[in-house]
């Protein structure tokens, strides 16, 4: 009676396990049929990232054979184009200098940052810091909405608000006169391409520097407030320092951001690329000017012209690579600062 | 009082009742703590010592819903009172807790943090002899010295903890509350803290919360027995353990002691 009993409750047992076991492997089948998939899509995706790289730099070839490191060192980008679209077609112009771009790109993305990261870590500080509980959720939804809004309402906003301000207040009737040589002051200008700029980023470093914040470990701060230091003194000297690689990942998306953006930048910047000189005072602030990521919009009607096209899409290489740059850089700088910290 | 034999008194609870909310999480506390001697809250999990811990400078102030009743005085004074500087009040009331949480900065950074900002720009040779003092009062001097550059999360959780002591020391306070400074740490670790203790209280007075009984009589010389948000007897150490007054104290002590 006890060995049957024994016996079949042996026999059971050896079910259950074989059960068991067909459900594990059924498990690590299922594991790694998922980590196979999601191989080959990160996989596919790295390849179609390198193929992109590969069909533009193919496409501007011809730019960087012909003008070599000039590309970057000359300017006069708008001439050339009418230049080169206004040529025979058997004689073709490949002469292009994209300098007057770059400084347009790298002058509205300094302005956003210097009026952006102080404004970003403030609102952040506000957020996660200052406000009351109900308010904090409030705040922190707007500045989601805010960065999901598509650029073309900020450049509409920016083209109906910033650009008729400024050709209210800064721009007189002499002043256009004294330039009317040079360019046409009408408003579209640096200054309007940074507001428009700055504000378009302050919402992505805000984002990501509440996050970094409220990841800092609330013991940090209950350490510094018991050392006597105030709250301000705390979030000085204690939690911003904490959060500073969440900053600055923010930061870093955000002037990725900045030089990307083309649409906002088109519809108010002025279109053209002259280089601001800093030596007209205000006037620096009031030219009208081009950046590498809208000359490709604003020259695209112009595409057709076999030399026009590539220089274009040599315009796209130089974009690719500050990008790539710039992530990679904040990998390194992410890695520097846990490193210093301890935390790696 | 029983203290009136000796001893001036330096931290006065009076009619304390303390609330996270609706709920209550001490009622009725009165207790006097002696200068330059050590005080041990003891008692089972949950019954509100480390929240008048917590109260004692204050760094309940942080909890969304808390309110008390009842008076602290510190030399005399109350340090409820509205007008009551708190962070005057924390620079004088120290305090260690039970999770070491240094800064993610180096040592030397740690220590210095503090000093500039209650005493401002110090000067560069002053400001290494407090450090290096203060290390040696927590007995960390002679582990960290030549890696006063290197990041303190790198550290044993006993050496975070004695920096956290040393960092605590900078500030010149009077009183320093420790919050069960030792329940993360090794035997060897917490023997090195227990001896800094009794040296620090020449200097400072201490009031502990621990769940070690053996470290209780070991180290303190007062011990208040807390169950459910009350003090239910205090006395000093030797006639604590050796002769309870409380059922619930003489239950607690051969539990914990068998
Ligand atoms: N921030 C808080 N919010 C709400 N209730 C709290 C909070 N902190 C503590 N309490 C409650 O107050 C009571 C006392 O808690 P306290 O932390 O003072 O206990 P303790 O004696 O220190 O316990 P332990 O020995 O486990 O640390 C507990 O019932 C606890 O749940
Ligand atoms: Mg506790």
């Amino acid at each position: 009676m006890d060995s049957l009993e024994l016996s079949t409750s042996l026999s059971v047992d050896k079910a259950e396990k074989k059960n068991q076991s067909i459900r594990v492997r059924l498990g690590r089948l299922r594991d790694s049929v998922c980590e196979s998939g999601i191989f080959v899509l990160t996989a596919s995706s790295a390849i179609i990232i390198v193929f992109i790289f590969i069909f533009i730099l193919i496409k501007s070839w011809n730019i960087f054979a012909v003008n070599g490191i000039n590309f970057v060192l000359k300017s006069g980008f708008d001439q050339q184009i009418i230049e080169a679209y206004h040529a025979p077609a058997d004689k073709p112009v490949w002469h292009f200098g994209a300098l007057g771009l770059l400084l347009g790109s790298g002058l509205t993305t300094v302005g956003a940052l210097l009026l952006a990261i102080p404004l970003g870590i403030g609102t952040a500080i506000v957020i996660t810091e200052l406000s009351p509980r109900w308010m904090k959720g409030l705040l922190q939804s707007f500045i989601r909405l805010l960065a999901s809004i598509p650029s073309v309402i900020y450049g509409l906003v920016a083209l109906l608000v910033v650009v008729p301000f400024i050709q209210d207040n800064f721009i007189t009737s002499e002043l256009q006169l004294q330039y009317i040589k040079q360019f046409q002051l009408t408003g579209n200008s640096l200054l309007a391409g940074i507001a428009v700029l700055s504000i378009m980023i302050t919402p992505v470093i805000v984002a990501l520097s509440v996050d970094a914040i409220n990841a800092v470990p609330h013991r940090y701060k209950e350490a510094s407030l018991a050392l006597g230091l105030s709250h301000w003194r705390t979030i000085v000297k204690v939690i911003v320092p904490s959060a500073k690689s969440g900053i600055t990942a923010g930061i870093i998306l955000g002037t990725g951001r900045a030089i990307g953006e083309a649409l906002a930048l088109s519809m108010v910047s002025g279109g053209i690329g002259n280089i601001p000189n800093p030596a007209d005072g205000g006037v620096f602030f009031l030219t009208p000017i081009l950046t590498l990521a809208s000359a490709i919009i604003n020259k695209s009607e112009s595409m057709s012209v076999p030399s026009i096209n590539a220089a274009l899409f040599a315009c796209g290489v130089l974009l690719l690579v500050t990008c790539t740059t710039l992530s990679l850089f904040t990998k390194i700088v992410e890695r520097s600062i846990r490193r210093r910290e301890g935390l790696e | 009082m029983v203290y009136s034999n000796s001893g001036s008194i330096i931290i006065s609870v009076k009619e304390l009742n303390a609330w996270y909310g609706e709920k209550k999480a001490l009622s009725n506390i009165n207790i006097d703590i002696k200068k330059n001697s050590i005080t041990a809250f003891i008692g089972p999990s949950g019954c509100g010592k480390t929240t008048l811990l917590r109260c004692l400078n204050r760094m309940n102030d942080l909890v969304d819903g808390f309110r008390l009743t009842g008076d602290i005085l510190l030399d005399g004074e109350s340090i409820l009172s509205k007008n009551r500087d708190v962070i005057e009040l924390r620079r004088k009331v120290g305090m260690v807790f039970q999770q070491p949480n240094p800064f993610p900065k180096t040592i030397f950074e740690n220590m210095a943090l503090p000093v500039k900002e209650n005493f401002g720009n110090v000067r560069r040779e002053k400001l290494e002899e407090i450090i290096e003092t203060n290390l040696k009062a927590a007995s960390l001097y002679e582990e960290v010295e030549d890696r006063l550059d290197s990041s303190a999360l790198r550290l044993s959780g006993g050496q975070q903890q004695r920096l956290c002591i040393a960092r605590a020391l900078t500030i010149n306070p009077e009183v320093i509350l420790f919050d069960e400074p030792c329940s993360a740490l090794d035997p060897i670790s917490t023997m090195k803290i227990e001896d800094m203790l009794m040296e620090l209280k020449q200097k400072y007075t201490i009031v502990i919360v621990t769940h070690n009984l053996h470290q209780a009589s070991r180290i303190a010389d007062e011990v208040a027995m807390f169950y459910e948000g009350q003090i239910v007897e205090q006395a000093s150490t030797d006639v604590f353990f050796s002769n309870p007054k409380t059922q619930l104290a003489q239950d607690y002590i051969s539990s914990k002691f068998s």
